[in-house]
């Protein structure tokens, strides 16, 4: 459907109420094909599934001939998949002996590429055997897996389990020639670092086996793909990031689900889904938990009294996920709703239509859903609703932001002494350890393991000698610092840090795993246990914080505009006062809370205004700075790949250190994920975006789409919209004030 | 006040050696040829309905079948490959692919195998798994005794020539006798060999008496540990023995205060294990015999 036809369809539904603010068209895109001579029996699977391979996809084929690593950072549905596939059935038809490891960041995923390599492996009769290899893989055929399978797809938990048994896998590993990193976008922030630190060790193990392998890191767009690459595995990569494949023209639209207040928002999402499968398009809603996805999946069918509206999530059985996927490939199926587990991986094929009902944290992730609209030259459609919060909302007042998209960073942690601690005793414990494999910056670890007993130095290097395994001592989420288990019938769901405990799993907090929701009965930090429910509620919730906070040293400092801006450690101590229970964007409910203030070390970024220009009366300063912040925090996932709840902040008429008035941002996770540096290097586009984000909100004193944090836990007191826009004028240099 | 000889070649590794009065039965190797000739179904596609069938018709040994139309094939075969004096790894072969791991045929067939080529061993290790290995026991049979053989690390250091110097004795050996070993003490050589980049010649024999004791004794004893064999089954009193789980502990005392006190209790320990090790299969080895009569 064509955005006129849609514009016009809507135009005569009596339910319309004008909530489209802005559509743009994105032109079509023709397929841009490569050439390159494939082995004879992968040119003629590929023929047989009329496959013509685009620019990219050769592209990559020809660095990896070539020798190189490859970042692939192309769109989803552009092929990244075939592209790195194709190599990995020519290098091991071509030896017998080859062999190729895949890391997935999740199970599931690797369950479901494991059947497009099958079918491509039997295509072309190269005799791979790809196998998964992981916790769920039966004890019977783990022996013969690792005996004879050449292509193991696995996930870097499992791998660092099997690492320290690397003799069993010498096979595999001595003829190693691939090592693909699928969904590599997954590995940021503090799981990044480890999945980094997990590699360097099994390059270690390969190079002992005399293997060299190369790399491909594939993932969604980010803004700094070879730095990212590299920072995962330590080498140089070339970044392919131009998308040959063909694209319909796309139609974004942008709604203001405010221009209708006597609807709610999933009510006009379910709408809109009846509406689009009505006029025939297959459509697909993204929801942000699993109650929402039935909600609007039920409220659409309703409207429409079709059968033909499902629901999907992670949770379902494989073999109902199977049936549902094959359901939207032949079309039987017009419209899903689904949490982000349908954002990428799964093949379902293309859609007509794409809703996204509120922004799901990040543009990257934005795209990926936007992505599954779109079938070769077909146009699509894609329907922006927003929430009502400041990120959300502001897309809808500067869409050329989310239009002209071109990623955000993606950033790994600095390697804390937990983190090298933990490498090194697992790396020991693999192989004895030469004095030459651990760095100057690693002493101070390896002093800590040696006087801990954990680590002996014998001739042959340093071995690992403690009393437990090393890979059980050093599990990769406790180096990650994810002390805390979060149990539900006591089955371990995800584990995180003491700081993300405090700040999500407080006694009544609701908590979405999965698209699943739970609400938290008891936090036991101690124990270091968070045990929750299984509950189907409509609210969520949203922890009161304060927090103040200490620097321990600035490590760099520059003027920015009228500012000055620093980054540095800092010490935070937080404290969680309450909770509110909100419900369809409103509070419904207030709870104190009584839980320990919390202390620990951090990364931080700090900025001081000096000379405050006159407009700023000094009332109003405390007000001017706290907006200030509010509005920094939530335009940060523009920058760094980020949960708005992980940057928090403090600011202060006079900070005490700085002896100055000061707003201060710090990485709100133990130990800092990396994200206030990006944050200082950004500054200045930090500092524009927040104010664009303000100055073009049409409330006259603040409302929850500009300042309003639900976080703040003094209430969003005081607040000054004015002061806030001079604040952050200020902090940014002139040339980039409307560069937002 | 440490006994042990330094080998020439095994920097950081004493010897210890000592002996036990200790005689072992094993059937004869003709009444075991005998025995095993008999089991027609150890030939592929023969189960048991076709052997009673076979023997009626005046089939009855393994030799005999050599003649016959359809089987005599495989029977020569099979007869070939273990050859006129019956290889021991060839017959092991063929009477594991058939025969459940407790089954006590495979503790009587060790009569193949030359007396002072079983080496019973038991590692002590500085954790549960993936831990150094810091003192291996051996025993092996000679006369009507058993040669205890034992190898410290005196360091560290000493973990990867203790594996070689093992390695020797390994290549001495055709069977290994071990209590859990191969769940436990075989695969951890391996990986620890492997740590240190090091080849361990394989034994392809390897009779792990933890299962025959779970077969033998299930629902008689409470647990299969080795000291409850000892006191219930054997009737070995260990008065003054080290527990189990405080020889880390003891070992890392030594290492770090360099005093050899708290290896004289790990060694004592460790050589009771061996020559229980052989207690036991003597024990089995009776029992075997008893059901067979």
């Amino acid at each position: 459907m064509r955005l006129d036809d849609f514009l016009s369809a809507l135009d005569r539904d009596p339910s319309y109420r004008g909530q489209v603010v802005h559509a743009a068209s994105v032109p079509a895109h023709a397929p841009e094909y490569g050439e390159i001579a494939l082995r004879p029996e992968v040119a003629a699977a590929l023929d047989q599934r009329g496959i013509r391979l685009y620019r990219h996809q050769v592209a990559t084929i020809e660095a990896l001939r070539a020798g190189r690593d490859v970042a692939l950072t192309t769109p989803t549905a552009s092929g990244k998949t075939l592209a790195f596939h194709i190599p990995t059935l020519e290098w091991l038809g071509e030896d017998p002996n080859a062999t190729a490891l895949y890391l997935y960041p999740l199970k599931a995923l690797a369950n479901d590429q494991l059947e497009k390599l099958r079918a491509l492996d039997e295509a072309c009769g190269s005799d791979l055997s790809p196998c998964t290899y992981d916790g769920d893989t039966p004890q019977q055929k783990r022996a013969w897996i690792r005996r004879s399978a050449r292509v193991v797809l696995t996930n870097p938990h499992a791998l660092h389990q099997y690492l320290p048994w690397h003799h069993q896998w010498a096979r595999l590993f001595a003829s190693l020639k691939l090592v693909v990193l699928d969904e590599a976008h997954h590995y940021r922030g503090v799981v990044g670092g480890n999945v980094a630190g997990l590699l360097a060790r099994l390059l270690r193990i390969l190079a002992h086996y005399g293997a060299h392998p190369q790399f491909v890191v594939s993932s969604a767009s980010i803004a700094n793909p070879e730095d990212f690459a590299r920072a995962l595995t330590g080498r140089d990569a070339v970044s392919i990031t131009e998308d040959g494949s063909a694209r319909g023209p796309r139609s974004i639209v942008f709604w203001d689900p405010m221009a209708d207040p006597s609807s709610s928002i999933t009510r006009q999402a379910a709408t809109l889904l009846s509406f689009l499968t009505g006029q025939g398009m297959q459509t697909v809603c993204f929801a942000r938990s699993r109650v929402m996805a039935e909600r609007i999946a039920s409220t659409a069918r309703r409207g429409t009294a079709t059968e033909a509206i499902q629901s999907y999530r992670a949770g379902y059985l494989a073999q109902d996920r199977r049936e549902l996927e094959a359901d939207l490939r032949n079309g039987r199926l017009r419209g899903v709703v689904s949490t982000s587990a349908l954002e990428s991986g799964i093949d379902i094929g293309g859609l007509d239509a794409a809703i996204l009902v509120g922004f799901p944290g990040s543009l990257l992730s934005a795209w990926q859903q936007a992505g599954r609209a779109g079938r070769g030259s077909r146009p699509s459609l894609v329907i922006y609703i927003p929430y009502e919060d400041p990120l959300d909302r502001y897309f809808l007042r500067d869409p050329e932001r989310f239009l002209a998209y071109a990623g955000e960073r993606l950033v790994l942690p600095r390697r804390t002494l937990r983190h090298r601690a933990g490498h090194l005793a697992c790396a020991a414990a693999e192989l004895p350890l030469r004095p030459e494999e651990a760095g100057v910056e690693d002493e101070e670890a390896m002093t800590a393991l040696r006087e801990s007993g954990l680590l002996a130095d014998t001739p042959f290097g340093a071995i690992y000698r403690g009393l437990r395994r090393a890979h059980e001592a050093f599990p990769l989420e406790e180096m990650a610092g994810e002390t805390v288990r979060l149990v539900c019938d006591g089955r371990t769901l995800e584990t995180m840090d003491p700081v993300r405990a405090r700040r999500d799993a407080y006694p009544g907090a609701v908590l979405l795993h999965r698209g699943e929701t739970y609400v938290i009965q008891a936090l036991d930090l101690t124990e270091g246990v968070a045990t929750a429910m299984r509950e189907d509620v409509d609210y969520s919730t949203q922890g009161l914080r304060t927090s103040a906070v200490e620097i321990l040293s600035a490590e760099a400092s520059v003027p920015s505009g009228g500012a000055h801006v620093a980054h540095g450690r800092v010490r935070v101590t937080e404290s969680f006062v309450g909770y509110k229970a909100i419900h369809d964007d409103r509070t419904v409910s207030l709870h104190p809370l009584d839980l320990p203030s919390h202390t620990y070390e951090t990364d931080g970024v700090w900025a001081t205004f000096r000379n405050l220009p006159p407009e700023i009366e000094a009332a109003d300063l405390l007000g001017a700075l706290h907006g200030a912040e509010h509005a920094l925090i939530s335009m940060a996932p523009l920058l760094v790949l980020c949960d708005a709840a992980d940057v928090a902040g403090v600011s202060m008429p006079l900070h005490p250190q700085t002896g100055a008035p000061t707003i201060l941002l710090f990485d709100g996770i133990e130990d800092g994920a990396g994200l206030a540096e990006v944050l200082f290097e950004e500054w200045s586009r930090l500092a524009a975006a927040a104010h664009a984000m303000v100055s073009r909100c049409p409330c006259d004193d603040g409302c929850p789409a500009c300042l309003l944090s639900p976080r703040c836990g003094s209430q969003n007191q005081p607040l000054s919209k004015p002061g806030a826009m001079r604040i952050l004028a200020l902090s940014a240099p002139a040339s980039r004030k409307e560069d937002a | 006040m440490l006994s042990g000889v330094r080998e020439r070649g095994f920097q950081d590794v004493l010897t210890f050696e000592s002996e036990e009065l200790l005689e072992l039965h094993f059937p004869s190797i003709e009444n075991l040829q005998a025995g095993v000739g008999r089991m027609l179904h150890l030939l592929y596609g023969i189960g048991a309905c076709r052997s009673e069938q076979l023997r009626q018709q005046g089939y009855a040994t393994l030799a005999d079948l050599t003649s016959h139309p359809q089987w005599g094939e495989g029977a020569r075969t099979l007869l070939a490959k273990w050859g006129g004096s019956w290889n021991p790894e060839a017959v092991f072969r063929t009477l594991r692919a058939w025969l459940p791991a407790s089954d006590p045929l495979l503790l009587s067939a060790l009569a193949l195998v030359p007396r002072q080529r079983i080496l019973f061993f038991d590692l002590e290790t500085l954790g549960l798994s993936n831990a150094p290995v810091f003192l291996i026991a051996t025993g092996r049979l000679e006369d009507r005794r058993l040669l205890v053989r034992q190898f410290l690390a005196t360091s560290l250091a000493g973990e990867k020539p203790l594996l070689a110097r093992f390695g020797r004795e390994l290549e001495e050996a055709t069977a290994l006798v071990s209590y859990n070993g191969k769940a436990f003490d075989w695969t951890l050589l391996q990986e620890r060999s492997a740590y240190y980049s090091q080849e361990i010649p394989s034994v392809e024999i390897h009779a792990d008496l933890l299962h025959h004791v779970r077969r033998r004794f299930a629902g008689l004893l409470p647990d299969a540990h080795l000291g409850t064999i000892e006191e219930k089954v054997l009737g070995v009193h260990r008065a003054h023995d080290l527990s189990s789980s405080l020889v880390p502990s003891f070992y890392s005392m030594y290492l770090e205060t360099g005093s050899p006190a708290p290896l004289r209790p790990i060694l004592d320990h460790n050589r009771q294990d061996i020559v229980s090790l052989a207690l036991l299969l003597r024990t089995l080895l009776e029992e075997g015999a008893d059901a067979a009569r």
